[in-house]
C-alpha cells in the first residue's frame, strides 16, 4: 500500500475520532468546570437572567484580559452607570449612590442586626426591568461583583443582604464602578 | 491547563463547543446544533479556510452597513441576532453603496461588489458564519474591534487579509488544543491489530471486537470497552473507504492532487461528514424544535455513528449498551474511592440485553410518532410534503393506491405547492383511512407538549421541521434494520439470554482484573 493511502486513512480515523470526542458528554464531565463563550459576557452585560452569572463571573475575575472585556461591554450595552467616585475623606463607604437614571441605598433592618435592605429605584425603567428584574454591576481595577435585583415594581425594587457580604460592601464603595443593566 | 489524558481534544475545547451549543440568545439557544455541528466538522478536518474567506465578506458587508455607527459585529452578531435567513435578509433589505462597493439582496443571495469582486452569501449560511465568528470572539474578544477597524472603507485586499488572520488565529489555537500525535498513535496500533490478524471491514465479527478488548495492543492503553469499539469501527471505516476510493473509478475523479500524497482537507470533510452514513449526529434532533428528548435519542447514537456496520456486530452493541455503560459506572466510582468501586463491581448491571433492544424500539415508534406531528403541521400549512411522510405510514395497499394516483395526476412537477395540496384533497376524501391517519396526527399533535410543537410554527420555519423529517426517517431505518438483525439472532427468544449470561462473566471478569478484585 503506498504510503499517502495510509496518511489518508490515517487523517478519516483523526477527524472521526476527534470529532467524537469533541461532542461526547460524558457524566465525569458535568462536574468539570464549564467554558464560556463571547455572547455569555454580552448577555451577562445585558442583564440577561438565563445566564448562569456565578459561573461566569467566576471566569471574569480569573482572567484580566476578560474582565477588560467585560468592562468594555457594560461601557457599551449598560442601562445607567455611576462612576467610580472620588473620595471626599479617607473613607470609602458611603450610604447610596445616585444619578440621572437611579437611586441605590440601604436601610438596616431593625429586628435583626447585620440585615440590610438594599433599596434600587429607577424612576424611567424599561420594560426588561418589570419583566426580568435588574443586574447591578460593580467593577474595580481588580473585581467585578454581579447582583441580580428582583423585578422593578412601582419604580423600585429590593434585596434583602448580610452586612458583611462582600457583594453588599462592593455597591457603597466609592472605589467600585456601578453599571447597571 | 490544557489537560490531555489519552484523548486528542483537549478538555477546554471540548467545553466551548458544549457552551456554542447551550449559550442563550434570543429564543432559547442562540446558535442551532447543527451550525455548531457544522464548524466542529471544519476544525476537526482543518478544513475552516473557506469559511474564513465567506466570514471576512460577511464582517465587510456589516461593518459597512449604515445602519451602524458604531461596534457594527457587536450590533449585527449579538444584539439584533441577524443570524437567520429572515432577520438576515430584513437587515441587508435596502441596497447599500459604500465608499469601497455595494451590497444587494438578490432573491437567493447577499450580492455584494468590491472593486471589480462579486461575492455572494446564502442567507442560509449565516447561521454557520455566526458559529464561526463566536468561536473568534471567545479565543480572543479583541479580534471583534480588530476586525472593524480594518475593514471600514477597505477594499477586497482588507478582506483577504482578514480571512488571512483569523486563519492564523484558529491555526495556532488548534495546535494548543488538538494536538495529532494521540490519534496517530492509536490508528497506528490498529491498523497494525487488523494486519497481524489477517481482518478487513467484511471479515470483522463480534468475537473479534471483545478479543481485541480482552487482549489488547500494548500502546496506547485501551481500556474503554466504548473506546475500543468506536475506534475499530473508526479505523476500519477509514481504510475501506480509501480502498475503495483509489479502486474505483471515483478516483479519477479526484485529480492528482491525493494520488501524490496531499491530504485534501475538503475531501476528508465530504468523505466523513457528507457522503458517509457511517457518521451521522443528529443530536441536533434534541434542540429546538425538540424532536425527540434525549432519552429517546441516545440509545440510537451508536448505531448512527457507525451506520451498518452496526448490523454487521449487533452483539457489540449490545455489549456497549450494557457493559459499556457499566464500566462507565466503574471509572465514576473509581474517582470517588475505592470502597464505592468495590460496591460497584458486585452491583451487576440493572439492564439487560432485552432492555436495550426495548429501548431502541421506543426510539423507533417514537420516531414514527414524531413523524406523524410533523406530516400534521404541513397539512396544516397546505403543504403537499405532508403525503411524503403519510406514504410511508399508510398499509401497503393504500401505498400503492396513492402512488398510482399521484403518478397520473400529479404529471407536471412545476406546478405550485398551493395547487398539488388542493389537488390531493379529493383522494383523501374517498380513503377514510387516510383521513383517519390525518385525525390521529392531530391528536398526536395536541398531546406533544415539546419545544417546537406546542403551535403551528410559520410556514418560514417549516425548513428545519422538514430536515427534522428526514433525520428521523433515517433514524427509524437504522433502527428498524438492527432490530431486525436481533430479531433474527434471537429466534428462539432465549438465546439473547444466555449470550448476556455468559458476557456478564466475561466482563465482570475482565473489570475486576482492571479495576481490582474487592477482596482478592
Amino acid at each position: 500500500m503506498p504510503d499517502h493511502h495510509y496518511n489518508l486513512q490515517e487523517q478519516l480515523f483523526s477527524v472521526k475520532t476527534l470529532y467524537r470526542e469533541l461532542h461526547e458528554q460524558l457524566p465525569e464531565q458535568q462536574n468539570s468546570a464549564k467554558s464560556w463563550v463571547f455572547n455569555d459576557l454580552v448577555q451577562l452585560a445585558l442583564g440577561n437572567p438565563k445566564i448562569d452569572a456565578q459561573q461566569i463571573m467566576q471566569h471574569i475575575n480569573q482572567s484580566l484580559p476578560l474582565r477588560r472585556q467585560y468592562m468594555q461591554l457594560l461601557q457599551k450595552l449598560a442601562f445607567a452607570t455611576s462612576p467610580v467616585q472620588a473620595a471626599a475623606s479617607s473613607a470609602t463607604e458611603i450610604s447610596s449612590r445616585k444619578s440621572a437614571e437611579f437611586e441605590l441605598l440601604f436601610k438596616r433592618d431593625k429586628q435583626f442586626s447585620g440585615q440590610v435592605y438594599v433599596i434600587l429605584k429607577i424612576p424611567h425603567s424599561t420594560e426588561k426591568h418589570h419583566n426580568q428584574g435588574v443586574r447591578v454591576n460593580c467593577c474595580s481595577e481588580d473585581l467585578i461583583s454581579s447582583i441580580h435585583f428582583p423585578p422593578i415594581v412601582d419604580g423600585k425594587t429590593q434585596l434583602l443582604m448580610e452586612e458583611s457580604a462582600q457583594k453588599f460592601i462592593h455597591m457603597f464603595d466609592t472605589e467600585f464602578a456601578i453599571y447597571l443593566s | 491547563m490544557t489537560n490531555i489524558i489519552n484523548y486528542g481534544i483537549s478538555d477546554t475545547l471540548k467545553a466551548l463547543f458544549t457552551q456554542l451549543k447551550e449559550t442563550p440568545g434570543l429564543n432559547g439557544h442562540k446558535y442551532h446544533g447543527k451550525d455548531v455541528a457544522q464548524i466542529s466538522q471544519n476544525i476537526v478536518c482543518r478544513n475552516y479556510g473557506s469559511v474564513c474567506y465567506e466570514l471576512s465578506f460577511l464582517c465587510w458587508a456589516v461593518v459597512n452597513h449604515p445602519h451602524y455607527s458604531s461596534s457594527a459585529l457587536l450590533s449585527f452578531f449579538w444584539l439584533e441576532e441577524n443570524i437567520q435567513p429572515k432577520r438576515f435578509r430584513q437587515a441587508f433589505r435596502q441596497p447599500i453603496q459604500t465608499t469601497s462597493g455595494n451590497i444587494r439582496m438578490g432573491e437567493d443571495y447577499l450580492q455584494l461588489t468590491i472593486g471589480d469582486i462579486e461575492f455572494t452569501i446564502s442567507p442560509t449560511r449565516v447561521g454557520v458564519l455566526a458559529v464561526m465568528l463566536e468561536l473568534i470572539a471567545s479565543i480572543e474578544p479583541a479580534q471583534l474591534s480588530s476586525i472593524e477597524t480594518l475593514l471600514l472603507d477597505a477594499d477586497s485586499k482588507a478582506i483577504k487579509q482578514l480571512s488571512s488572520n483569523i486563519q492564523k488565529l484558529i491555526y495556532s489555537y488548534l495546535k494548543e488544543h488538538i494536538p495529532e500525535a494521540s490519534t496517530q498513535e492509536r490508528f497506528r496500533a490498529i491498523s497494525e491489530w487488523l494486519k497481524q490478524h489477517n481482518l478487513t471491514a467484511q471479515k470483522l465479527n463480534d468475537q473479534d471486537v471483545l478479543d481485541f478488548w480482552l487482549n489488547p495492543p500494548a500502546q496506547p492503553s485501551y481500556i474503554k470497552y466504548s473506546t475500543v469499539l468506536d475506534d475499530l469501527l473508526d479505523a476500519i471505516t477509514a481504510i475501506e473507504v480509501v480502498e475503495n476510493t483509489f479502486n474505483g473509478e471515483y478516483a479519477l475523479s479526484l485529480g492528482s492532487n491525493i494520488e501524490q500524497g496531499e491530504v485534501d482537507a475538503d475531501w476528508v470533510q465530504t468523505t466523513m461528514f457528507e457522503q458517509a452514513d457511517n457518521s451521522q449526529d443528529l443530536s441536533w434532533l434534541c434542540q429546538s424544535p425538540k424532536f425527540l428528548t434525549l432519552a429517546q435519542y441516545q440509545p440510537m447514537s451508536p448505531l448512527l455513528s457507525h451506520g451498518k456496520l452496526a448490523r454487521q456486530l449487533p452483539l457489540s452493541f449490545l455489549r456497549l449498551s450494557i457493559f459499556g455503560g457499566w464500566q462507565s459506572v466503574l471509572v465514576q466510582a473509581k474517582r470517588k474511592s475505592t470502597q464505592v468501586l468495590a460496591d460497584k463491581l458486585q452491583q451487576f448491571p440493572n439492564r439487560h440485553y432485552q432492555d436495550y433492544v426495548a429501548e431502541l424500539n421506543d426510539s423507533e415508534s417514537q420516531c414514527k410518532q414524531v413523524q406523524q406531528v410533523i406530516a400534521h403541521l404541513f397539512y396544516s400549512l397546505n403543504n403537499p410534503l405532508f403525503v411524503g411522510i403519510m406514504l410511508k405510514q399508510m398499509p401497503t395497499n393504500l401505498q400503492q393506491a396513492l402512488k398510482v394516483w399521484m403518478r397520473a395526476q400529479i404529471a407536471d412537477p412545476t406546478e405550485s405547492e398551493g395547487k398539488l395540496f388542493l389537488r390531493i384533497q379529493p383522494w383523501l376524501s374517498q380513503h377514510p383511512k387516510a383521513q383517519f391517519w390525518l385525525t390521529e396526527a392531530a391528536n398526536v399533535f395536541k398531546s406533544n407538549n415539546k419545544d417546537g410543537f406546542k403551535k403551528l410554527p410559520l410556514v418560514s420555519e417549516l425548513d428545519i421541521y422538514q430536515d427534522g423529517s428526514e433525520a428521523l426517517d433515517h433514524c427509524q431505518e437504522l433502527v428498524a434494520r438492527y432490530l431486525l438483525v436481533i430479531t433474527k439472532l434471537n429466534r428462539e427468544n432465549t438465546q439473547l439470554a444466555e449470550i448476556y449470561r455468559s458476557d456478564l462473566c466475561i466482563f465482570s471478569n475482565r473489570f475486576k482484573q482492571i479495576y481490582g478484585a474487592p477482596h482478592a
